[in-house]
């Protein structure tokens, strides 16, 4: 409840009864949308003054803050006219938006986060322009070619990925002698004749090593371990507005350690509406929720 | 107390019956008592006399030394030096050791006809089981085991040549063919493979749409192998092929086949360089034939000697997917087949190589 309601005589009418089991003055229906504030500002014709500058909800005195929450709920819902409430709105409307927004690439991590925008200014905005192109020529370590090829490690393989839409994506697994290490991993972009090449790095050979291992008869860990990767790793391809800033890169690494120790159904569950992520994680709990039903039915 | 008396005795009763069962074997006919920790060592003659018999195209009056090299495609010299190199990781040791039928230790020996038979032949791992008295998941857990060994082991059998051994090759490059300071030929082929189902990109689709992986090769004088890469997907051209190899960026930046520049007799000088098919590009140490447009009579003659020499790759190839037929096998996972090139190239290349010295020096009976 916003305000405690008044005490009224009993005879009073249901409409006065109903406005002040609300929060209402009875019998005056012209200020209906002046009683919020004449709970929270004892003079409710004073107009607030409005903010010199962008105004951070958090950094409000609480009982302001919640008398400019109310109004602007208030405003949202009905038609006040024009109040005192606009400026607060559009302050902290504003406050939400970069003063100078420009594009960031999907973060596939929060250990890139904190360098990615450093980075993009001085490279990242040319990788893409250069991969683009269609029979360009590659360089990357100074060992790249002619014929739309490139080669070489790509140290920020997730802002390049953004300029390969449209291609095909192999992960293989090569075999060259001339090199030091026999054995390595490439990932492979195809678009008709034009062919890149990436290394592979993280987190997909982790990958690729449990699934081998699996193949070459591991034990039930193993699965669990693979099935761990693969909510990690669909959780890392959620939409780029719940990986905006840093904060909520930490909640990410914190949904992350909650899986490794083993979530419960309502924890997932939550994790889910925050993230928009799949439901991946749902449907391995599914089973118990049917066996209990099975019981009870 | 009665009880539990009687079921002691029904344990005993058919611990007795598994043991009874596991001598006479499937058939029910008695085995001579063997003692399980001793290796199985004489399956050679039992193995031969099985399947001679077997192989009714086969002349009859072929000697053991030919039939062995048949089964396996090695000779008992070179099996033997392979079967040293593998025998730290293959050996068996109760109680976890693997067993035949009879329940006996598998050998080292065993073990590596096993695997090389499994890979020579390409035939199932049953039939392969079958035919050594061994069950299909010990064909698959020694030929893996082998192959893991045999890359790690002999690994040092593929390797570019080092000055000397390259000289000798020059040498003999020139001899047979005429071309100076030729140091090998590079050619390429397909291994046609099954994609697993997640894995449905056309990237793999070849040219004569079959889902294959490239293989590219450096060959010697000998056929053997010098340089290997392969992994990539097949739909690539054999031009991009090359230009993602390791090889590619050595000798483009003059770490590989920079050596001595030979003089000519006519004048002029020529580098060190490598032979290769028109599909390939000329460049200054890769050295291709004259397109048709431009052969005249004086360069027709050029490229009848680089046909001589690309010819030892096509041969070296030939002789690899002719004779492991497990590579003309679709395998359906893209590692293994890697593993499986691997292995063959170094039992086939190298290795046989070092083996004729070896098998000399030792003076070896088999």
């Amino acid at each position: 409840m916003l305000c405690s309601a008044p005490t009224l005589p009993s005879s009073a009418n249901w409409l006065d009864r109903l406005r002040s089991a609300r929060g209402f003055p009875a019998s005056d229906a012209d200020d209906l949308d002046g009683a919020p504030l004449a709970d929270a500002n004892p003079n409710p014709n004073t107009v607030p003054a409005p903010p010199s500058g962008p105004v951070a909800v958090v950094s409000m005195p609480p009982s302001r803050g919640m008398h400019e929450i109310v109004t602007s709920i208030l405003s949202d819902l009905f038609e006040m006219g024009e109040t005192e409430r606009e400026p607060v709105v559009e302050n902290r409307r504003s406050s939400r938006k970069q003063p100078n927004p420009r594009f960031l690439p999907c973060l596939q991590d929060g250990v890139r986060a904190s360098s990615l925008d450093s980075r993009w200014d001085e490279r990242g905005k040319e990788g893409l322009e250069e991969n683009v192109g269609v029979g360009e020529v590659g360089e990357e370590e100074g060992r790249g070619v002619g014929d739309g090829m490139e080669q070489g490690a790509a140290e920020g393989d997730e802002e390049e990925e953004e300029g390969l839409i449209g291609y095909s994506r192999s992960e293989v697994t090569i075999i060259d002698t001339s090199c030091e290490v026999w054995k390595f991993e490439k990932l492979v972009y195809r678009r008709k004749d034009v062919w890149k090449v990436r290394d592979r790095k993280g987190k997909g050979r982790g990958k690729m090593r449990k699934t081998k291992k699996r193949k070459l008869g591991g034990s039930e860990s193993d699965v669990r371990g693979g099935m761990k990767r693969k909510v990690l790793k669909l959780s890392n391809e959620m939409p780029n507005s719940a990986k905006k800033d840093e904060k909520n890169h930490q909640n990410e690494m914190g949904v992350i350690g909650n899986i490794e120790a083993g979530p419960s159904f309502s924890e997932l569950v939550a994790r889910k509406r925050d993230t928009g992520g799949p439901s991946v994680a749902l449907v391995k709990v599914m089973p118990v929720k049917i066996k209990k039903t099975r019981v009870f039915s | 107390m009665k009880k539990k008396g009687a079921q002691e005795n029904t344990k005993a009763k058919k611990m007795k019956m598994k043991m009874k069962k596991r001598r006479t074997g499937i058939s029910g006919v008695p085995r001579p008592a063997v003692d399980p920790g001793v290796p199985d060592s004489d399956w050679w003659p039992i193995f031969h006399r099985r399947n001679c018999s077997s192989s009714p195209g086969l002349s009859s009056d072929m000697d053991e030394e030919e039939w062995f090299k048949h089964f396996f495609r090695l000779s008992k010299g070179t099996f033997s030096y392979i079967c040293s190199l593998v025998r730290e990781d293959l050996i068996s040791r109760p109680p976890s050791g693997l067993i035949n039928i009879e329940g006996r230790l598998l050998s080292v020996e065993k073990q590596v006809a096993i695997a090389l038979r499994r890979l020579a032949s390409g035939e199932s791992q049953v039939s392969v089981g079958e035919s050594f008295g061994v069950g299909q998941s010990t064909v698959s857990q020694v030929t893996w085991r082998f192959i893991e060994a045999l890359e790690e082991r002999g690994r040092h059998h593929l390797k570019w040549p080092d000055g000397k051994r390259m000289q000798e090759i020059k040498e003999k490059f020139e001899a047979s063919c005429g071309l100076p300071n030729c140091c090998g030929v590079i050619d390429a082929t397909h291994i046609t493979m099954t994609l697993p189902a997640v894995q449905t990109s056309d990237d793999w689709c070849d040219q004569v749409n079959n889902y294959s992986m490239f293989m590219q090769g450096v060959v010697d004088d000998e056929l053997r192998f010098l340089d290997i890469v392969t992994g990539w997907p097949g739909g690539l051209t054999v031009s991009k092929l090359l230009k993602f190899s390791g090889l590619f960026r050595l000798c483009e930046s003059g770490e590989r086949l920079a050596g001595n520049v030979r003089a000519l007799a006519g004048g002029g000088d020529a580098r060190e360089f490598i032979v290769g098919g028109a599909a390939y590009p000329l460049l200054p140490w890769l050295i291709t034939p004259y397109k048709n447009d431009m052969v005249k009579s004086s360069t027709s003659e050029f490229n009848r000697v680089h046909e001589s020499v690309r010819l030892f790759a096509v041969k070296a190839f030939s002789q690899l997917k002719g004779g492991w037929r497990i590579l003309n096998k679709e395998t359906n996972c893209i590692q293994r087949l890697h593993f499986v090139i691997t292995t063959i190239l170094a039992t086939q290349s190298s290795v046989v190589g070092k083996l004729i010295l070896w098998e000399r020096s030792r003076g070896i009976t088999f």
